[in-house]
């Protein structure tokens, strides 16, 4: 079955604090302020489970607000936040992360945060699995960007996100409004027109809820003044239903002056010099539904709303929400989708314990492996279906491509995946493009895959006369996450017929027969001897000869443990 | 609304003839296309369950299978008793990569998906496949999300046909994009017929002779039902570039048809393309559907109602189902598409029709929208035992069409003005769809009515080959309760006149 990670608060367990009343040297559990029923601002901050990401990778607040920030950390990793004063030289805040890992031990007993350091602003608890907490702060008063990670070790590098604090005051002074009543087809000339009503906005925003009870056939003109500190281009935004135009001085900027729905933002753009500028926007509703949307993009402010109706912001296509697949139950998953980085035939396995592959089955052969989350199927299952993404991360890939070949001798190079070209003639008039595609190499056949009890693929194919089978298993080993893949050749193979196992990294052994096959990854050969060749530029191959019947287990293991418990 | 606009022409119909014989009260209720035939839709099997169906197959065991665009192949018992019974669903499969097509054969379920054809099957009796073997995949997949695969039953030899979405609207970046493909016993994959653009579904005619539906695009002006003849060209040039890796199997690639902005003509074509074959019956875009689906024969010898040997088509955008009658014109396939059901709970793509005369549907509003308001259906529609008044079948004649009926007509209503047509046809080009052109408005006449009232003759000046001829006819009563047809209306394709010049 597919699990949907719906992420849900829980409370802090007992064990994170007890934990930390052995370990912590510098233990202060904050009170909670005096404010704290009371903040300007609430942010909620979520772990994304198996993504080593947080769900939000900038928020914002106003400066000086004091701030409530709800943490929860449903992952199965232990995860903390740490947000940081700005410095020019770090900011990110991975420099910071790196600085704990230095620690050491020490880092250790301070759940990876040195809470003297006087750049943090505020820092959690090593949160548990499936823990929360509750994070109060003042927002520095100086605007300007603020990065939060995580410190447990590895984990910065994806997780981290920047705290914006901007001045939030709404942009309009002075907004009034006039409201006219009359039936019309486009903008009247409301100069010439006597209001039925004027008024003045407090709020600074644009809002037809000044002509509230109004049924139809009116028109509203607001009025307001934009104060600016630096001369800039703007863009600017408009939607309403039904006509409206926005003025800056005098000049007109967006026309949307006809009858019909909201519909996507209109866009009219504009330099504006330092200074006060006269904002005016005239709309007018005929009958049915309403609204007015307006809104304005800049460098320096970014997208700021003048309207209480939030218009829809151009060119953010909300992308597919996260569908994330993991491997329930002690078994597997295998999941047949497009994904990145692999030929359209890939198949992905999710195994227990948080390790990954995905398995090219127009080549054969592994297209690489990962550890954390198995799959986000946000973006294969909905829409028209633009494929699955791995949601974990550390991904190796090595060896890809063909994985059986005859050499006549070791100098023969390892030739590439078929691809083939043809002419194409899409138009007879405009003819004679050229593609590429994948074609199918004439010396493999795909045979598909059985599960076993614990729903583990073992995948089947044919190269030339021989019967392959090609199955993994995940392990542990010096608590490092490792693959142990087992790949049984059957039959009488040709003269000469190898196997390629690596193509990465320096494929130097040490001792005990650990390849380095580069990205933090060693690899182990079991049941055939490895020939390591050079094929020019420096890189190397590894490879076995297939003489007869074959069984290689390959180990894959992570140098080093992901960071963090896991529960 | 339906009803009301009906016995509002209705009215203007009496007022019109005056005719005694068929006043009805002014508050009967005319006969509602529920009155005939049932919807029934099943809950999920648990509240986060997805069937986006795509393809249905009958289990030996009473079963009933579906496959989805998710990837699931979900097996429902007491699918035919349900809500009497309880529906048991089980996963029997998962993770497959979008299959549209479903078929059983000698303990195997073979699905076709985007990579191919796999077969399943369940070793250890747990319920879920174990054995997942790919039985052919003779073909390309990019990666691009539009290169849908559908595939159909078997056919009596054992075969199987997949049929190929070109990569995107108009190219076709890889092998066979844009083919039928036929899959045999022995699982190898041989090119069968070219020109595809983006099919629906794809099935079989009660003769066993292979259709596949096509999305209305470029070189389609409309959607429409077409017919798979082996070696013919379809009419979308775009896949015609593996004519050169299909080797000597399927012959030399057609001419090609005119590139030019102005289009061409799909009868004009016929004469410069020997193996073009044009579409058997156009689905008129916009007017019975939107997005044309899977495809059943009925089979039941009455089961299922009076339409014995007819096709079903499902209809995604509109939430339908179509019937069609095909005749064979000049050895071209041709005939009438006429409303069937509406208002499923979302887009049907995949069809089952039971021999018992059952009709199973199943889709998704995904990608594209829908009528039906759900995000994914799994329904059955029963006959209700009542015969509904129709048209039942509409035949071409040399100087008309003649239109037999599943009730005796009211003879009194057979006239003239009971009927309306007009004809069309549509710009073959390659810009994407066409509107209705060449427009005509053909007199109409009846010449002759059946002693028993089951059939009539019109005289329709002038027929035009291959124009869609549009009848409307909302005049016509039954004889025994004074009805009008439940669908006044059908749209025959005449791509042959019988007797003319073939």
């Amino acid at each position: 079955m597919m699990e949907l990670i719906s992420p849900s608060r829980i409370a802090f367990p007992a064990i994170a604090l007890s934990l930390l009343v052995l370990f912590s040297t510098n233990l202060a559990i904050a009170e909670p302020p005096s404010w704290s029923g009371s903040p300007d601002a609430t942010l909620t901050l979520k772990t994304l489970p198996g993504m080593m990401r947080y769900d939000l990778d900038e928020v914002e607040v106003e400066p000086g607000a004091r701030v409530k920030l709800v943490l929860e950390n449903p992952d199965d990793l232990q995860h903390n936040l740490v947000l940081l004063k700005s410095d020019p030289e770090d900011k990110d805040g991975q420099k910071f992360a790196q600085g704990v890992f230095t620690l050491g031990e020490k880092a250790i007993e301070m759940g990876w945060v040195p809470r003297d350091d006087p750049r943090i602003i505020v820092a959690s608890q090593l949160l548990d699995p499936q823990g929360s907490e509750d994070l109060y702060f003042v927002a520095p008063e100086e605007p300007g960007d603020y990065p939060y990670v995580c410190t447990v070790p590895g984990h910065a590098l994806l997780m981290r996100g920047i705290l914006r604090v901007r001045n939030q005051v709404p942009l309009l002074k002075e907004l009034t409004y006039s409201i006219y009543e009359g039936e019309w087809d486009k903008l009247p000339d409301f100069s010439q027109l006597e209001p039925v009503k004027t008024g003045k906005l407090e709020s600074g925003l644009i809002d037809l809820d000044v002509a509230k009870g109004k049924k139809g056939g009116f028109g509203v003109v607001f009025e307001g003044k934009l104060e600016l500190e630096k001369a800039e281009n703007f863009s600017f935004y408009l939607a309403s239903d039904d006509g409206a135009r926005i003025i800056v001085d005098g000049e007109g900027v967006v026309d949307n002056d006809r009858i019909g729905p909201m519909g996507n933002p209109k866009e009219g753009k504009v330099k504006l010099q330092e200074g006060i500028h006269e904002i005016r926007v005239p709309y007018f509703e005929k009958s049915g539904n309403r609204g007015l949307s307006v809104a304005l993009k800049s460098k320096s402010l970014g997208w700021v709303d003048l309207s209480a109706q939030k218009a829809k912001k151009k060119a953010q296509k909300a992308p597919p929400k996260p569908i994330l697949l993991t491997a329930r139950n002690g078994e597997a998953i295998t999941h047949r989708a497009f994904l990145p980085d692999a030929n359209p035939r890939a198949i992905g396995v999710g195994y227990p314990g948080r390790v990954n592959l995905a398995w090219d089955a127009d080549v054969m052969n592994l297209a690489y492996v990962w550890r954390g989350g198995f799959m986000d199927v946000g973006g294969h299952w909905n829409g028209r279906g633009s494929g699955s993404q791995p949601a974990g991360f550390d991904r190796v890939k090595t060896g890809a491509g063909l994985p059986m070949q005859v050499l006549e001798s070791l100098d023969e190079p390892w030739q590439p995946d078929t691809m083939a070209t043809i002419r194409y003639e899409r138009d007879v008039a405009d003819p004679q493009k050229e593609i590429s595609y994948v074609a199918k190499h004439p010396d493999y056949r795909f045979r598909g895959y059985r599960l076993d009890q614990k729903r583990f693929p073992t995948f089947l194919y044919q190269y030339r006369d021989l019967e392959v089978s090609d199955r993994s298993e995940p392990n542990l080993i010096d608590d490092s996450e490792a693959l142990v893949r087992t790949v049984t050749i059957a039959g009488d193979p040709a003269q000469h017929t190898y196997f390629r196992i690596a193509d990465t990294g320096s494929l130097s052994a040490d001792d005990a027969g650990w390849f380095d096959v580069g990205s933090e990854m060693v690899l182990r050969i079991e049941g055939a001897e490895p020939i390591v060749r050079e094929v020019g530029g420096g890189r190397k191959e590894l490879l076995v000869a297939i003489e007869g019947d074959t069984t290689l287990t390959l180990t894959y293991r992570w140098l080093r443990p992901i960071g963090g418990k896991v529960k | 609304m339906k009803s009301i606009l009906s016995s509002l022409s209705f009215w203007i119909l009496v007022t019109a003839l005056s005719h005694a014989s068929f006043i009805l009260a002014q508050d009967e209720e005319l006969p509602q296309e529920s009155d005939y035939y049932t919807i029934t839709t099943f809950d999920p099997p648990s509240e986060d369950a997805v069937i986006e169906g795509g393809g249905i197959e009958l289990m030996p065991d009473g079963k009933v299978a579906v496959c989805t665009r998710r990837g699931q192949i979900w097996t429902v018992e007491n699918a035919f008793e349900y809500p009497a019974k309880p529906a048991k669903w089980n996963l029997f499969a998962e993770y497959l990569h979008e299959p549209l097509g479903l078929a059983w054969r000698d303990g195997w379920l073979y699905s076709v998906q985007r990579p191919d054809v796999t077969r399943m099957k369940d070793e250890d009796g747990d319920g879920r496949a174990d054995l997942f073997e790919v039985f052919a995949d003779g073909w390309g997949i990019s990666g691009n999300y539009h290169e849908y695969n559908f595939g159909s039953r078997f056919d009596k030899d054992g075969n199987l046909y997949a049929i190929l979405c070109l990569t995107g609207s108009f190219t076709s970046n890889t092998q066979y994009r844009g083919w039928v493909m036929k899959i045999t016993p022995e699982g190898e994959t041989i090119p069968f017929a070219c020109g595809v653009r983006s099919p629906g579904g794809i099935g079989f005619n009660a003769e066993g002779d292979i259709f596949y539906t096509d999305n209305q695009g470029a070189w389609n002006g409309s959607s429409s039902l077409k017919w798979v003849k082996p070696g013919s060209f379809q009419g979308n040039p775009n896949g015609n570039v593996w004519f050169e890796t299909a080797g000597d199997v399927i012959g030399d690639p057609p001419p090609h048809p005119p590139y030019t902005k102005e289009g061409s003509r799909t009868a004009t074509e016929r004469e410069n393309i020997p193996t073009y074959i044009p579409p058997a019956v156009v689905l008129p875009h916009g007017k019975v559907g939107n997005s044309p689906t899977g495809i059943e024969p009925d089979l039941s010898g009455g089961k299922f109602g009076p339409f014995e040997g007819q096709l079903f088509v499902g209809e995604q955008t509109h939430s339908k189902v179509h019937r069609v009658f095909l005749e064979k014109v000049n050895g071209i396939y041709q005939g009438a598409i006429i409303p069937f059901l509406e208002g499923f709970d979302s887009g049907n793509i995949g069809l089952l029709l039971t021999e018992d005369g059952v009709l199973f549907t199943s889709g998704s509003n995904r990608g594209w929208g829908a009528r039906g308001t759900r995000n994914w259906n799994f329904e059955r529609v029963n006959w209700t035992g009542r015969t509904p008044f129709e048209i039942h079948e509409m035949r071409a004649r040399e100087d008309g069409f003649e239109l037999t009926f599943t009730e005796p007509i009211d003879p009194a209503t057979a006239v003239d003005a009971s009927f309306e047509m007009s004809a069309y046809t549509y710009i073959y080009q390659k810009a994407y769809g066409s509107p209705e052109v060449d427009k005509l408005q053909p007199t109409v006449s009846v010449t002759s009515v059946a002693e028993d009232g089951r059939s009539l003759v019109l005289k329709v000046e002038p027929l035009t080959k291959g124009h869609v001829h549009e009848l409307h006819a909302r005049g016509l009563r039954s004889a025994s309760k004074g009805h009008p047809l439940l669908h006044p209306s059908a749209y025959y394709t005449l791509n042959e006149i019988p007797g003319g010049d073939s």
